[in-house]
């Protein structure tokens, strides 16, 4: 079910799939995240061989009873202090929803899937 | 100037002690500047705090060798890191650390080595770094130290070219990042990192080696660059502002308007800005500005 927002000219609707590209896009603007873990295996692998741009990779968009809930599945860093590179980037994706489309979401979910170490 | 060829343990201490000071002295300049990534006013803190934890680790670990002293700071900074600036420092002397670990003391080419090591470390841990942040303040720092290591064997002068050389970049990084410039601010994690480089070189020189230095001479050499105080997150201004439908003016008069006509305005307003967001779920930024409209002359 997309984003409703109402105007008197109309409605504009957002779908979760635009909501999920900029979550993605927000989450890859933080540091210490390396990458997005696909949990959709299928849709993303013929992304990939399409050669699309796949910023919705690794974010699912929940709502349960008229709250948001945003799942992200993440990469990190060797050597980072993981909780706080979650939570700078539960801020960042909560502020751009915010800035952007004016999502209030409720919950902004990380789970760290893998930890890349470089060397 | 004193000179001086090679840093051990206790020296890489005292500057790691002098840049905390300096950067704790400016933490509230810092938080001031903060609108990227997001504008919350926290950078300061959070740099000092992450700082602070590093030499704390580093004070209960003494050593003569820098290796070890050096492993200790990147550890205490590791645990204690706070907001994305905070980590970014974690990394950068995660790097350092790793680059002059074993070694007893290092000469100004080992020292710009491990800077360059450190940069090359922080950018490993991000998918896309973003210029104009700390980032590239670190980063051309640790390039200009490379060359200069070939010209000096001093490592207080190496100190003082990387503390101008990040100076002077920080001041070009509204140029690279183009929320800095719409603001009209320099990036806040580049100026922290600014701080510590200062505190490095001046210790090195031996401007100050102890925790009373700064405090003693309050207002001499750590003042704030700007003299201005106002944030960064109320100084957007009122002409970037694309919808204007927030805007309201009260009136005062001897007649009143009733309450519901006041109120029956609004959807108008809004429909001139073209979009429905509530007004309600406006960037901060913008609201706070928008205050400042209604504060102005009551006409309409």
């Amino acid at each position: 079910m997309p984003l409703q927002l109402s105007t008197e000219l109309g409605k504009v609707y957002v779908t979760d799939e635009c909501i999920a590209v900029i979550a993605g896009s927000a989450a890859l603007d933080c540091y210490g995240l390396v990458g997005m873990a696909s949990r959709k295996q299928l849709k993303d692998g013929i992304a990939e061989l399409l050669g699309r741009d796949n910023l919705s990779r690794g974010v699912e968009v929940r709502r349960e009873n008229d709250m948001v809930h945003i799942d992200l599945y993440i990469i990190v860093s060797y050597g980072t202090k993981i909780s706080e590179v979650a939570h700078n980037i539960q801020a960042k994706v909560k502020y751009v929803l915010n800035e952007v489309i004016g999502l209030k979401v409720d919950h902004i979910n990380i789970f760290v899937q893998g930890v890349r170490v470089s060397r | 100037m004193l000179r001086k060829r090679f840093i051990n343990g206790s020296d890489f201490a005292g500057m790691a002690l002098l840049g905390a000071e300096y950067l704790q002295a400016n933490a509230e300049q810092v938080n001031a500047l903060n609108v990227f990534p997001v504008p919350d006013g926290d950078t300061g803190t959070n740099m000092n705090l992450t700082m602070d934890s590093g030499v704390r680790e580093l004070k209960s670990k003494p050593s003569p060798a820098i290796g070890k002293a050096a492993e200790a700071l990147s550890k205490g900074l590791l645990m204690g890191a706070r907001g994305n600036s905070g980590v970014i420092l974690s990394q950068l002397f995660r790097g350092v650390a790793k680059s002059l670990s074993g070694l007893e003391q290092a000469d100004s080419v080992q020292l710009a080595a491990a800077l360059q090591h450190g940069v090359d470390t922080a950018y490993k841990a991000v998918v896309k770094p973003v210029e104009g942040t700390i980032l590239t303040v670190a980063k051309e720092a640790a390039r200009h130290a490379v060359q200069i290591a070939r010209r000096t064997d001093d490592a207080a002068e190496l100190m003082r070219e990387v503390h101008r050389k990040a100076h002077e970049t920080l001041q070009r990084t509204p140029e690279m990042l183009p929320v800095l410039k719409q603001v009209g601010v320099v990036d806040s994690g580049g100026q922290g990192l600014v701080y510590i480089y200062e505190g490095f070189w001046r210790s090195l020189a031996g401007e100050g080696a102890a925790d009373t230095a700064l405090i003693a001479q309050p207002g001499a050499a750590i003042a704030p660059r700007k003299p201005e105080r106002t944030s960064a997150q109320s100084r957007l201004e009122t002409e970037h502002i694309e919808y204007l439908y927030d805007m309201e003016f009260l009136l005062t008069g001897s007649w009143a308007v009733p309450e519901r006509r006041l109120s029956t305005r609004r959807p108008s307003e809004r429909r001139l800005a073209g979009t429905a967001i509530p007004s309600s779920s406006l960037p901060t930024t913008i609201s706070s500005r928008c205050m400042s409209i209604r504060g102005g002359p009551a006409m309409c």
